[in-house]
């Protein structure tokens, strides 16, 4: 099994999150932590990078809701990238997909919008 | 066909770090079963949706030892049919499922209130009984789809 992991990381002054593993119950609270630490400081979105993702249920999903409502503040939004199918079914399920979170296929096509 | 009928019986700590345990032991049996990637992986959230309930809700307010989730795959021919069984605080059924998801979103706990929209819109059956101080059983049935042939 992958340990869970979140690399920070800055794409163009936009705060990368790379996450690895599975999100559930036992590691969205260090997901949430991560998420928590990048948004102290001021800016406006925050790409989410979930390509390493295997698995995300709707704790993970809570998790990334909140961050997307706190970002909506500074009209900000959650930049997430993923190309798995099993992955992507689960935003899809959720309606979180949309205004707040948008989801793209890497992080240089979300550069290449913003 | 299988037609004989197995049962396997799973108790796990109702604490998160067991809802990978319960995910990866299902995840076995659905792949015994036959069941496709994608169901695989549907059952698998369905089934940690199930059991994250009950650690959060079940046992969040729970005093005492022995809190733990017991787990009944019935395996049927095609039919996988999952309980989750916990002996938590309990609830009215009807409340639950009638509460807005927008309640449980503002709380300090983790999920959005989600966890049941996903366990129906990925199953093919679930049923939620739970009685006020004895605890909740969730009982789930997914069936492994006929391939058609072309």
């Amino acid at each position: 099994m992958t340990v869970f992991t979140v690399l920070h990381d800055e794409v163009n002054q936009i705060p990368v999150l790379r996450v690895e593993g599975e999100i559930d119950l036992h590691t969205c609270p260090a997901l949430s932590n991560a998420i928590g630490q990048v948004l102290e400081k001021p800016g406006s979105h925050l790409i989410l990078n979930l390509d390493k993702v295997s698995y995300i249920d709707s704790t993970g999903l809570g998790v990334i809701s909140v961050a997307a409502r706190q970002l909506a503040d500074h009209d900000g939004k959650v930049y997430a990238v993923c190309t798995q199918a099993h992955i992507k079914k689960v935003f899809e399920l959720s309606g979180l997909q949309g205004k707040n979170v948008v989801l793209y296929d890497s992080e240089l096509s979300i550069s290449k919008s913003l | 066909m299988m037609t004989e009928t197995a049962h396997i019986h799973l108790s796990i700590p109702a604490s998160s770090e067991f809802v990978v345990v319960a995910r990866l032991s299902v995840s076995g049996i659905a792949a015994r079963m036959n069941f496709t990637v994608e169901d695989i992986e549907d059952i698998k959230i369905a089934l940690s949706e199930a059991c994250t309930n009950a650690i959060q809700h079940a046992y969040d307010q729970h005093e005492g030892g022995g809190k733990k989730i017991d787990i009944h795959f019935i395996l049927a021919g095609d039919k996988l049919e999952i309980e989750v069984r916990d002996t938590g605080v309990g609830f009215n059924p009807q409340g639950v499922i009638s509460k807005k998801q927008t309640d449980a979103s503002a709380s300090d706990q983790f999920g959005l209130g989600l966890g049941l929209t996903f366990i129906k819109s990925l199953m093919d059956a679930y049923d939620i009984q739970s009685e006020l101080g004895k605890g909740t059983v969730v009982k789930m049935v997914k069936y492994v789809s006929q391939i058609i042939p072309a």
